[in-house]
């Protein structure tokens, strides 16, 4: 089966959802939403990898997580950014740049 | 603490997925609610919530497999590390695994043996009720008489079941010849209260226990393959058994070694049932008979020996002649099998348990001055964001890798050790072929694991997460000195150290004092080419069946003319034979014939009662062993019963006896009716005392009877003539003696078991083993505690000077000489090893107490021992301490202060 075009590139997944979090506690539903809105569309969460990669980051201690009641009045347990997390969303986010600038600048070349 | 985190779940799955199952619905219902608003129709709406995320369960398993993934993950990154260090410097890791591998494995190997032998029960029914029951104050496996077992028997309210045995000797005819087993005596109940059962055949009927009962007897496993070439048809076949013809009710299984107290022996015995003779219902003093009983449930030793003092009582109250001092003394019957053992068990556990300290720290050492010497990356580490505990853990893992390692060399060097026990000589320990390694052993190994880990590898890590980064980063260039707690902690653990190898030290120099006096005692007799052998006559009497021949019955002819003499004479004879004897129990002999005694005319009350061994022998007993004769004569061949009848005794017998007053042309009774020994034995001489038992107890009384004035009427015929005699034999050079004998019974007396060859000196050397072997073992530990010490605390002071070079280099630049910096880093040494010293010898003459019942005529407060331990502690600090020493002398001042 052919993976949509717009499915998040595979390991740039935990770089949105820290930098999602970046702006504020929030939960799963939550972060999904804010990637594919802010990307206007372009980039779709798998919703089966979210809820992983979620469970990973916060055993890795980047983000820790509590449950609280979402604005209508649902349980949902939100996703707070640590202080590792910041740390490690820095280091994501200057290997990125790196990455795209090696790509850009490849691109370009050509 | 992610890492905890991440095991925690492991564990606690439920919840987990409770959260995530939860988490997922309230997503699909938030989804749900957004289709709604945007327009779609709620039942599309929630497939299209479900579609999006997929197959749920899936999800759910990959959240859970991240959980495992990542602990799995890091725990193997931090192992990779862990052993990429120890690889990097092979030379720490070598020194660290051995260092702990010995520590370890002899740890193991002494559980090994103390679970085998203290800890494990017996392999009988209910092994922790049985108990075994002596008179007071008896030593080892004391016995008491068949009419205080019945009376013990028949009033007893805390023990379900009294069983009795005694042990005794003969001679079996098997296929090939006679063998000389065991033939131990026991009530037919003793099976039952055992819980054992016949491998062939039946154990012993109540009926087979009663006088006149019928003659059968229950072969070992051992013996009945051995002698009888495992005959299946052997239930119901009569054997030859000192004479008598026996028939075979039942095999007992190998694992049957009951008693204990015979020793491996044991595995090739015979029993008989216990039928009671004349003598052993009429005489309450005829102490020939050991008591074992098994408490009712719930009943505890300490109300059975209020309970047996009562009978006691009542015992003194029927029986006022002969029973009035009784008294009575009850003991668990694992504890008397491995009492005399478990004092030396625990003195070696202490011992490596010193061991396994001393190497602990001193990995604890290498661990903090490789610590040092990695401050810089872990600096790095730190600034670079490594949270503490991730350092901690580094060295945890390092530590844990270690000990593994240590544990898996350690572990076959304790295969090895248990192996080398197996190689001691037989009942060196009891027990013995119980020792293996089983899963408890394996269970010991990973305690011993964590502690060493805990112990080696958490102090340095402890020191190493407060590592101030910048501060480390700053000296590390500068390599500036200072008093820091991690290189006082080092001191700390060398001074340790050396009051750990001090106090092994001490126990050593105790031993090896205590080996010095054992064998420096005055045996009392010359060991110089005599070897001694046993003999036994084929109609064996056996201890168990001693009477008296009743008074006008004609007296049969003595062995002593028919084989003693004859034999005694062709071994004079014998090429290479300078002299032999015939005595019933030589020195270390393992015989101990015990009689009470009176001196004719002296008042007849229990004051005027005399112990002492008993012994026949023949004349030139005292040429052979080398024994002066102090007074009088000695008794010859030449006292025969036409004679009258006298009796050499012991130095230790006329001076408890006769104190001051001479004791030739005194007279002893040896019990008269009693007995058998009608007439009284006038004293001619007195001979030199020899060791008896052992080389480390003192010499008790002793009477030597000329073995040709032992009535063949008497209680005394069979016991000291007509069951094991024992011959020693002086040769002119060093040669092997027992073929020659062989050959000469073959001649004389061809039905005799011989057996039991050794020289004196194998004699005497088999007495002092234990003290030996502890010394050997002690004294190795202990040597291997001192290398432990010079490796430390070279260690310490090495890293001391490199830490110190530059402060060095400037005392040299302002005036200091070499020597006055070569004798401070020796003081500095000197100051850890005088510490531990200190505190050593302080805990050592606190602790020496413990070992006192090792010791023979050494005090535990020894001084030259404690000398010896300084002398040795302080060379061996200062030769640590030198290499460090010169290398701080010859400092070049100019080159470190240039390289600021």
């Amino acid at each position: 089966m052919n993976k949509a075009k717009n499915d998040v590139l595979q390991g740039t997944l935990g770089l949105l959802v820290l930098k999602t979090l970046a702006r504020g506690p929030m939960h799963g539903y939550g972060i999904t939403v804010h990637i594919q809105r802010v990307s206007k569309d372009a980039l779709r969460v798998e919703e089966g990898s979210l809820y992983p990669a979620l469970h990973r980051m916060e055993q890795e201690g980047w983000i820790s997580a509590e449950w609280g009641t979402s604005e209508n009045n649902r349980r949902a347990r939100y996703y707070r950014l640590t202080a590792k997390g910041r740390k490690q969303l820095a280091e994501e986010k200057k290997s990125w740049e790196r990455l795209t600038e090696a790509v850009g600048s490849l691109l370009e070349g050509e | 603490m992610a890492w905890m985190g991440r095991i925690r779940n492991l564990w606690r799955r439920d919840r987990v997925e409770r959260e995530i199952a939860e988490e997922v619905r309230t997503h699909i219902e938030m989804r749900t609610k957004d289709n709604i608003a945007s327009g779609m129709r709620p039942a599309q709406a929630r497939v299209d919530a479900k579609l999006r995320f997929g197959n749920v369960r899936l999800m759910e398993e990959r959240t859970r497999e991240m959980d495992l993934m990542t602990w799995i993950e890091t725990a193997g990154q931090d192992l990779r590390f862990a052993w990429r260090m120890l690889v990097k410097s092979p030379g720490f890791t070598a020194i660290a695994v051995m260092t702990l591998a010995l520590g370890i494995g002899a740890n193991t190997a002494m559980f090994t043996v103390v679970e085998s032998v203290l800890v494990r029960p017996l392999p009988y029914t209910h092994p922790e009720r049985l108990v075994y029951v002596k008179p007071a104050g008896a030593s080892g496996f004391g016995s008491t008489s068949w009419l205080n077992f019945r009376d013990i028997r028949d009033q007893t309210q805390r023990m379900e079941m009294v069983a009795g045995y005694s042990e005794d000797v003969g001679v079996v005819q098997g296929k090939e010849g006679s063998v000389s087993v065991n033939t131990p005596r026991v009530t037919p109940n003793t099976f039952d209260m055992l819980g054992a059962k016949a491998l062939v055949g039946r154990t012993f009927s109540e009926e087979e226990g009663k006088t006149g009962g019928p003659q059968v007897v229950i072969l070992s496993e051992g013996l009945w393959r051995e002698s009888f070439n495992g005959d299946p048809n052997i239930l119901g076949q009569t054997v030859r058994v000192n004479g008598q013809t026996r028939v075979v009710v039942g095999v007992m299984p190998r694992s049957f070694r009951f008693p204990e107290s015979t020793g491996n022996d044991i595995t090739k015995a015979l029993w008989f049932p216990l039928q009671p003779t004349e003598e052993m219902e009429k005489v309450r003093g005829y102490d020939f008979f050991n008591v074992l009983g098994r408490l009712k449930p719930g009943a505890t030793v300490a109300q059975e020996r209020s309970e047996l003092g009562m009978i006691a009582h009542h015992i003194g109250e029927i029986d006022p002649k002969e029973g009035a001092n009784l008294k009575l003394e009850v003991t668990p019957y694992q504890e008397m099998i491995t009492g005399p053992v478990s004092g030396v068990f625990m003195g070696l556990v202490i011992a490596l348990g010193l061991v396994l300290l001393i190497a602990c720290a001193n990995v604890a050492n290498l661990m903090i001055a490789r610590c040092l010497a990695r401050q810089q990356e872990f600096a790095i580490r730190a600034a670079m964001g490594a949270g503490a505990w991730r350092l901690i853990r580094q060295l945890i893992v390092e530590g844990l890798l270690l000990s593994a390692l240590g544990c898996a060399v350690g572990f076959g060097l304790a295969c090895a050790g248990v192996w080398s026990v197996h190689q001691l000589p037989v009942d060196t320990i009891p027990r013995g072929n119980d020792i293996a390694v089983r899963w408890t052993v394996v269970l010991m190994l990973g305690v011993i694991a964590v502690v060493t880990t805990i112990l080696s590898a958490i102090l340095p890590a402890l020191l190493a997460s407060k590592t101030d980064p910048q501060k480390a980063l700053q000296s590390a260039t500068r390599g500036a000195g200072g008093r820091s707690l991690r290189r006082r902690l080092s001191g700390w653990l060398v001074a340790g150290e050396v009051a750990l190898s001090a106090l092994l030290l001490i126990a050593t120099g105790l031993l090896f004092h205590t080996l010095w006096n054992l064998e420096h005692t005055r045996l009392g007799f010359d060991t110089t080419r005599v070897t001694m052998f046993m003999g036994m006559p084929a109609d064996a009497a056996g201890f168990g069946n001693l009477g008296v021949t009743e008074e006008n019955a004609k007296a049969p002819a003595s062995v002593v003319t028919l084989v003693y003499q004859p034999a005694l004479e062709r071994i004079r004879n014998a090429p290479g034979v300078q002299d032999a004897a015939l005595v019933t129990s030589p020195p270390l002999g393992g015989m101990n014939l015990g009689s009470s005694f009176k001196i004719v005319g002296y008042p007849n009350d229990a004051a005027h009662k005399y112990q002492a061994r008993v012994t026949a022998v023949s004349g030139e007993y005292e040429r052979v062993m080398g024994t002066p004769v102090i007074r009088g004569r000695m008794v010859t061949d030449n006292d025969t019963m036409a004679m009258p009848f006298v009796v050499t005794v012991n130095e230790t017998l006329a001076r408890k006896v006769f104190g001051e007053k001479d004791p030739l042309g005194q007279q002893i009774d040896l019990g008269g009716k009693d007995t058998g020994m009608m007439k009284p034995y006038t004293i001619v001489g007195v001979i030199g005392d020899q060791v008896d038992q052992s080389v480390s107890t003192p010499p008790q009384p002793y009477i030597l009877l000329p073995y040709g004035q032992v009535p063949t009427t008497s209680l005394y015929y069979p016991a000291l003539l007509k069951t094991i005699v024992n011959f020693v034999v002086k040769t002119r050079g060093n040669m092997e003696v027992a073929p020659a004998m062989r050959s000469i019974f073959k001649q004389v007396a061809p039905d005799f078991a011989l057996d039991n060859f050794r020289t004196m000196q194998e004699a005497v050397d088999s007495s002092n083993f234990s003290q030996r072997l502890g010394l050997y073992l002690i004294g190795g530990f202990a040597g291997l505690a001192i290398m432990m010490v010079v490796a430390g605390l070279y260690g310490v002071l090495a890293q001391l000077v490199s830490y110190r070079r530059r402060e060095i280099g400037l005392r040299l630049a302002l005036g200091a000489t070499p020597g006055a910096i070569l004798r401070m880093v020796v003081r500095q040494g000197l100051a850890y090893v005088g510490a531990g010293l200190a505190v050593g010898i302080a805990v050592g003459l606190f602790a020496g107490r413990l070992v006192e019942s090792f010791l023979y005529e050494v005090r535990p407060a020894d001084a030259w021992t404690y000398v010896g331990v300084v002398i040795v502690l302080m060379v061996v600090g200062s030769v640590a301490a030198l290499a460090p020493a010169m290398r701080a002398a010859g400092v070049e001042p100019m080159k470190v202060l240039r390289e600021e």
